[in-house]
């Protein structure tokens, strides 16, 4: 909700004082290349994917370099299985007949060239999409689809939510992430909404639906933050990976559930 | 200095009493002395006179200044003297005296109509270099309505930036920084009322509207003891009374809001009464607008400011005085954002004889703001709210020509109401409230300001006290914010207490009269914190006390600094040097959620700060052309063991060069023509030095905390007045201003993005918030 009230501010700043934009020549320095995973485990089968890249210079175009010949390997707890995740393409490695379960937990080593890697993640139980709907608004003289999903909040425990939005395979690069801190318990509904996404008659909208733990939820909290709101973002940071070892990126072991509307 | 055993009270009176019959002792011992004292007041309005120049021309080194009610006091051996009055913009007065007895004795003074001219500073002439007090500026409010600014919106706020050692906390914005410190370590005080949100519209504003105000004293450093509360300074300011002797209307019509205040007398003079509003009409346009969103948008704010007096006797004035101040934002069926500060001060005057003169105040504020959220599937609704009640008990003896003395008591209560939330039952959101809050803020103060021929001190000392009192559920967390203890305590009963001693002094000495060198020593304390990860202040950002896991924020200045007067007082110059270190500053953990978070003292970092610097202030006092020049040399750093590898780093307020010159050029008897010229080097901000991508989308990696500077800042606003012919009883002005003259596209924010023409590359995109706005204001007065 303060997301849209910044929107909002922002909006109306633009339209009352005619803000104007330009695109500056920033000197940055250049980081040296760092090490970055981002692992998934879900409940799904052929979705346990560990992606390895570096970073590069802002400067750069957006090529990541792949980092091949990793040993990856997950172990699952309580029951102590470990499977090795091999490299499908370079950068990046995927399990075969491996699918992850509610509860349980799952331990990452990535091994570069000898520097090792360590990260754990516990699948939450899964909460379902109930169903999906779009509500229209006016914003600034524009008509506005904005997709969302109904679910029922488990008041027993605490949840940690991730949606991801595409409207015809564009994602959306909005972060939706989500605690129940106010909706413990509640029938929810949940409005993706995109200020960049047009949503129109006859597109085809998907939302994927996660549950992840705190670690992860509180990742992408930081990553959205970073993001700028007309100047409201906080002072933006690396977000406190959950990997040991000084990678960026995550590991997240999370409950999946896709489902897709026709925009109406 | 925290004194976590600390319960026991008597012990602060103990000390205090002691410390107060030394400083009795010390002016009481002179032999017999008569004494003139009364009030200082402008002869056509009534209105009383803060800080005219009271003095016996037969002892130079005599001499002292009407206090904030307009009260002077001044005391001498008998025999036959001239009392010597002046203030600025007024004919100074001499009257022959024979003391042989105390006198009491009311002096009006006339405006001094033949200088039709602009006086920059309010203070008397030479008190630069004759006053102890360093690091005070005092703005005259009738040059304030010279000086251009955003929509031709005089406001006190946005002008004191224009001071050396003052920096805006950002474009158009009435916040500001106060020689490295944060926007919320600003005493803002309204007739003594603390104004906990100073903004409107999203800080384009000041509450303050100009009409209402009398008087405008900022203290960047040496603050006397009187004052505390907050880290950074004191902006002192106090309504007008209102006219004594006849009923006068005068008001505005300007590009975004008209203003319109009416005084006059009550009772034949022995009182005055002023009432001042403003209201914005912003939304009234977007109601013309054809956009049915822009039709239902709420947007606006007011003020009401409501004063009056009433004089019982001689030796009893009663004073009401408040502030009544609403913003206005939503979206009609989508959500509205309301916020508000509400004070109200009630005074008496007392005299308990010719030298010793009381006030009492009592003080209530409050500050609230209410979202709401009109939605059917996801209604809510937030209040918050902080609350002071406030009793202040302040004496002033005018011991002897050497010393006066002042000291007081002080009681503050505070309650703060987090947030609560409510919502129907179909709604996605749970009621919720965050525990109420409750502190208790003690003080007792005394000081002494002595003055002999060439050499002047202030000295005293502030003893606050700050105790977070139950009921409720006191949790105590780890690095990692887990809970490790959690303890309920009863109401009233103190969760945690904190002694906080405040040394202050400042002394000068007089090279000759027209140089002097000050210095000083200050120490402030600050037991209120207001919360806010983002980079730009919102009305909703949180206050919280000090507690069991945040400590007060403790800042040790100190100053020194040169005074030379030149060209017969027309020029006056001033540089002074600073250094000041902070302890117990807060910043944010990663992913911090401030909002709606019962833990939110979880969230927080404790550090240090530091900030040192010089500044120049070179003013032009009278004469056709005035105005000043002002510079400052400055460093501001932090310092968190979690964030840059613990090293200081620059502060966001860090701005290396800070200059501002402003002109003011009376062209003829009807034409006055201004301008201000605003250089500083761009904030201290942090910028990617790398990317990666994660689930498709680009991210930045960051290598340290404010690393980077924004583009250096620089600006020209013009302003041009035109005075209607001099009529009997109606004149008017026509005011024109231009902000940003010369259109400089400065930056406001710059962000990283994919390149939306080629995604493989990134860019980055700055965006400026005001190009060249044109504002026409007229003013009235009858």
């Amino acid at each position: 909700m303060n997301h849209v009230v910044k929107i909002f501010f922002l909006g109306l700043a633009g339209f009352l004082f005619a803000s104007c934009e330009k695109v500056l020549d920033v000197e940055l320095k250049d980081a040296a290349p760092i090490i970055v995973i981002e692992g998934v485990v879900t409940n799904r089968a052929d979705s346990q994917i560990v992606k390895i890249n570096r970073s590069v210079p802002f400067g750069e175009p957006n090529v990541f370099p792949d980092v091949t010949g990793a040993l990856v390997t997950i172990k699952e707890n309580p029951s102590g299985r470990v499977v090795t995740i091999r490299e499908r393409r370079p950068g990046y490695y995927m399990a075969r007949n491996f699918t992850g379960r509610s509860g349980s937990t799952y331990e990452l080593t990535v091994d570069v060239d000898g520097k090792i890697y360590t990260a754990s993640s516990r699948m939450p139980n899964q909460v379902s999409i109930d169903s999906l709907g779009v509500s229209v608004s006016t914003i600034f003289g524009e008509q506005k689809k904005t997709v969302q999903l109904m679910y029922k909040d488990p008041g027993s425990e605490k949840n940690y939510y991730r949606f991801v939005l595409r409207v015809n395979e564009i994602p959306s690069k909005n972060i939706f992430t989500y605690d129940d801190s106010f909706t413990n318990g509640r029938s929810v509904n949940r409005e993706l909404f995109d200020f960049d996404l047009d949503a129109e008659t006859g597109d085809k909208a998907e939302i994927e639906m996660q549950c992840i733990d705190a670690a992860v939820y509180r990742y992408w909290q930081g990553l959205d933050q970073n993001q700028s709101r007309g100047g409201a973002s906080t002072t933006p940071a690396n977000p406190a990976s959950n990997i040991r070892g000084g990678a960026l990126g995550y590991f997240s072991a999370h409950t999946r559930q896709n489902e897709a509307l026709v925009i109406p | 200095m925290s004194g976590p055993n600390f319960s026991k009270r008597p012990l602060l009176s103990t000390n205090f009493l002691i410390l107060l019959c030394l400083l009795l002792s010390l002016s009481t011992a002179a032999q017999t002395r008569f004494s003139i004292n009364g009030t200082i007041k402008d002869t056509l309005s009534g209105e009383t006179l803060i800080g005219a120049s009271i003095k016996l021309r037969e002892i130079p080194a005599s001499g002292t200044t009407s206090n904030t009610y307009g009260f002077y006091s001044i005391s001498a051996a008998p025999g036959e003297y001239t009392l010597v009055v002046s203030y600025t913009g007024y004919q100074t007065i001499n009257t022959p005296i024979t003391l042989t007895n105390n006198v009491t004795l009311d002096i009006n003074l006339n405006p001094n109509a033949l200088l039709k001219e602009v006086i920059v500073s309010s203070r008397p002439v030479k008190e630069q270099i004759r006053d102890p007090q360093m690091g005070i500026e005092k703005l005259n409010m009738e040059s304030i309505k010279n000086v251009p600014v955003l929509f031709g919106e005089k406001d006190i706020l946005k002008t004191i930036q224009l001071l050396p050692g003052i920096k805006s906390a950002g474009e158009g914005n009435s916040g500001f920084y106060v020689r490295g410190g944060s926007a919320d370590q600003n005493l803002i005080l309204l007739d003594e009322a603390n104004v906990y949100n100073a903004s409107h519209l999203l800080g384009f504003f000041s509450t303050f509207n100009s009409d209402a105000i009398k008087d405008v004293s900022v203290y960047k450093g040496g603050m006397p003891a009187q004052y505390g509360g907050r880290l950074a300074s004191v902006v002192d300011i106090r309504m007008n009374e209102g006219n004594r002797n006849r009923y006068t209307a005068e008001g505005g019509i300007g590009l975004i809001a008209s203003r319109l205040k009416l005084e006059g007398p009550v009772k034949k003079g022995r009182g005055s009464f002023m009432l001042s509003g403003r209201r914005t009409y912003a939304d009234l346009f977007l109601k013309l607008s054809s956009d049915t969103v822009l039709k239902t948008t709420q947007l606006y704010f007011y003020d009401l400011n409501a004063k009056a007096n009433y004089r019982i006797n001689d030796k009893n004035v009663i004073y009401l005085s408040g502030y009544f101040g609403n913003d206005a934002l939503g979206l009609r069926e989508t959500f509205s954002l309301n916020w508000g500060n509400t004070t109200a001060t009630m005074r008496w005057n007392h005299l308990f004889s010719e030298r010793m003169f009381s006030n009492t105040t009592l003080i209530y504020s409050d500050y609230n703001y209410a979202i709401e959220n009109f939605d059917n599937q996801s209604d809510f609704k937030v209040t918050s709210r902080i609350r002071d009640w406030n009793l202040k008990q302040d004496y002033q003896y005018f011991g002897s020509d050497q010393h006066t003395l002042k000291f007081g008591l002080n009681v503050n209560h505070h309650q703060i109401k987090p947030g609560s939330i409510s919502s129907s039952s179909t709604s996605s959101v749970n009621d919720k409230e965050i525990t109420r809050r409750r502190g208790l803020e003690l003080a007792a103060y005394i000081s002494d300001e002595w003055k002999l021929e060439r050499f002047g001190l202030v000295y005293g000392l502030r003893l606050s006290s700050f105790s977070l009192l139950g009921p409720g559920t006191f949790a105590s967390y780890d690095q990692n914010g887990n809970i490790i203890r959690s303890q309920s305590v009863g109401s009233g009963k103190a969760v945690k207490s904190y002694l906080l001693p405040e040394p202050r002094i400042s002394a000068s000495y007089q090279l000759n009269p027209n140089i002097s060198l000050k210095t000083s020593y200050t120490r402030n304390t600050q037991s209120l914190h207001l919360l806010s990860n983002s980079t730009s202040s919102l009305p909703t950002d949180l206050w919280v006390m000090s507690s069991n896991n945040i400590r007060p924020q403790v800042a040790d200045q100190l100053a020194l600094g040169y005074y030379q007067n030149f060209k017969d007082d027309q020029y006056e110059f001033s540089s002074e040097v600073y250094f000041k270190s902070m302890k117990n500053q807060i910043d944010y953990k990663n992913a911090a959620n401030l909002r709606g978070n019962e833990n939110v003292e979880s969230e927080l970092l404790f550090g240090y700060g530091r900030a040192y610097g010089i500044e120049f202030f070179l003013k032009k006092r009278t004469g056709k052309f005035n105005g000043w020049l002002g510079y400052t040399l400055s460093r501001t750093e932090r310092k968190f063991d979690e964030i840059s590898n613990g090293d200081y780093f620059p502060a966001k307020q860090d701005r290396t060069h800070d200059l501002s010159l402003v002109g003011i050029y009376n062209i003829s008897k009807r034409w006055t023509f201004s301008g201000t010229f605003i250089y500083n080097t761009g904030n201290a901000i942090t910028f990617p030095s790398g990317k990666y991508t994660l689930d498709g989308r680009t991210m930045f990696y960051y290598t340290e905390r404010n690393g980077y500077r924004m583009p250096d800042y620089h600006r020209l606003d013009i302003n041009a007045t035109l005075d209607g012919k001099p009529g009997k009883k109606y004149q008017s002005s026509w005011t024109f201003g231009v902000y940003n003259a010369y259109n400089r596209q400065n930056a406001y924010i710059i962000d990283f993005r994919d390149n939306p023409d080629d995604p493989s590359r990134t860019q980055a995109v700055q965006t400026s918030l005001f190009g060249i706005i044109p504002s026409v204001t007229w003013n009235f007065k009858f």
